[in-house]
């Protein structure tokens, strides 16, 4: 990444500007992207991958939440500004730049649900973002001697998100603001080419879609589950629908294994019954789900129920 | 990976991983599996099952015999 501070070697760079050079486009969408992993290690999308299509869509799906890339798609009213510089003033009128001006990034999403608010609402970690233009181009901070694409680094906590409900002659909002770091600046910003991607568009690569799994019964080697998502309304709920012995694990928390279900079967309306291996009676298991989405416009699904004893 | 087979009978969907159900007769699996349709478990069930339960009662036979 270049260091906006030590760009002066003394001399006014070169101003020749050949044909071709396409600056970014309309922001369309972003990803955030948490800055620091639990592992200590930064996040960033490897541009030197031999593939580039699976590389992002691993990040978006990545069984790792502290390494995901959260897709936020469909933005209205993209609005990034930048306050004026300081200035210093001596008295004869001399001004002397301090600082650049703050630079704020505001956005909405249209008629959406509170639910959906609940899980935009917030960010309480410290992140960054890639901005997606309407051509599918990505925009971060690149390193160029590792082929390293980060995000941007924002103050998460100027993270602000407030919901307007629908009028008579408006839709329901969800308005979405925040800073950026100041030691960030436009400057420092690389497109990644949208023609980079073959077989998958970030325009079309959505996010992992959270799952509420109760356990509703249990016997010894089967237990009967709800899949919903957090989405629809009290008492009916949006299910999932997608279970299957692929993406379903029985977690052993006492003896540390996982088990493959042996069956899967869908009731309807997101009930399961799911029978495996009988485990040793007593110990405590959890049912999983990690179904990550294989290309565009599908989308991931995750959870983890409650524990309980196998009988 | 698991080898999922998917059936669709009437509203419900019914996932099954082939490797862990293995060969074994209508019976046997009518036994394990209560909760799925006959004509499904038909279909997982190994065409001769003279043959699999023959499979099965020869196991700790051969093992006997590896033993000794």
């Amino acid at each position: 990444m270049a260091n906006k501070c030590v760009t002066c070697s003394g001399y006014i760079k070169n101003t020749g500007l050949p044909s071709g050079d396409k600056p970014f486009g309309r922001i369309v969408g972003m990803y955030f992207v948490p800055l620091v992993a639990d592992d200590g290690t930064a996040n960033f999308l490897n541009v030197g991958a031999a593939n580039l299509n699976t590389e992002l869509l691993g990040l978006i799906n990545h069984a790792d939440p502290s390494k995901r890339w959260y897709p936020m798609l469909g933005l209205n009213n993209v609005a990034p500004t930048q306050e004026d510089a300081v200035f210093e003033t001596d008295d004869a009128g001399n001004r002397f730049k301090v600082r650049d001006g703050l630079q704020t990034m505001t956005y909405q999403f249209w008629n959406v649900s509170h639910a959906y608010f609940r899980q935009v609402a917030t960010a309480c970690v410290n992140f960054g973002i890639v901005l997606i233009d309407e051509c599918g181009n990505l925009l971060g901070e690149f390193d160029d001697a590792n082929d390293r694409l980060y995000p941007r680094a924002v103050n998460h906590n100027s993270f602000n998100g407030v919901y307007t409900n629908a009028t008579a002659s408006e839709t329901s909002k969800v308005t979405i603001t925040f800073d950026y770091k100041l030691t960030t600046s436009d400057a420092d910003q690389y497109m990644l080419g949208a023609t980079s991607f073959t077989t998958v568009s970030p325009l079309y690569l959505n996010g992992m879609v959270d799952l509420a799994i109760k356990v509703v019964s249990s016997a010894s080697g089967s237990v009967d589950v709800q899949m919903d998502t957090p989405f629809g309304t009290i008492g009916a709920p949006i299910s999932w629908l997608g279970g299957s012995t692929t993406n379903i694990t029985v977690v052993n928390h006492t003896a540390s294994t996982q088990v493959t279900p042996t069956t899967v079967v869908h009731n309807g309306n997101g009930s399961y019954t799911v029978t495996f291996t009988a485990q040793t009676a007593a110990d405590d298991l959890s049912l999983m789900v990690f179904s990550p989405a294989t290309g565009n416009n599908e989308f991931g699904y995750e959870g983890e129920s409650a524990t309980w004893q196998e009988q | 990976m698991a080898r999922a087979i998917t059936f669709n009978v009437g509203t419900k969907t019914y996932h099954v991983d082939k490797a862990k159900i293995g060969k074994k007769s209508f019976s046997q699996l009518k036994k394990e599996l209560p909760h799925f349709p006959d004509e499904i478990l038909k279909e997982l069930s190994t065409p001769d099952s003279k043959v699999e339960e023959k499979e099965v009662e020869e196991k700790p036979t051969k093992k006997k015999t590896t033993k000794k």
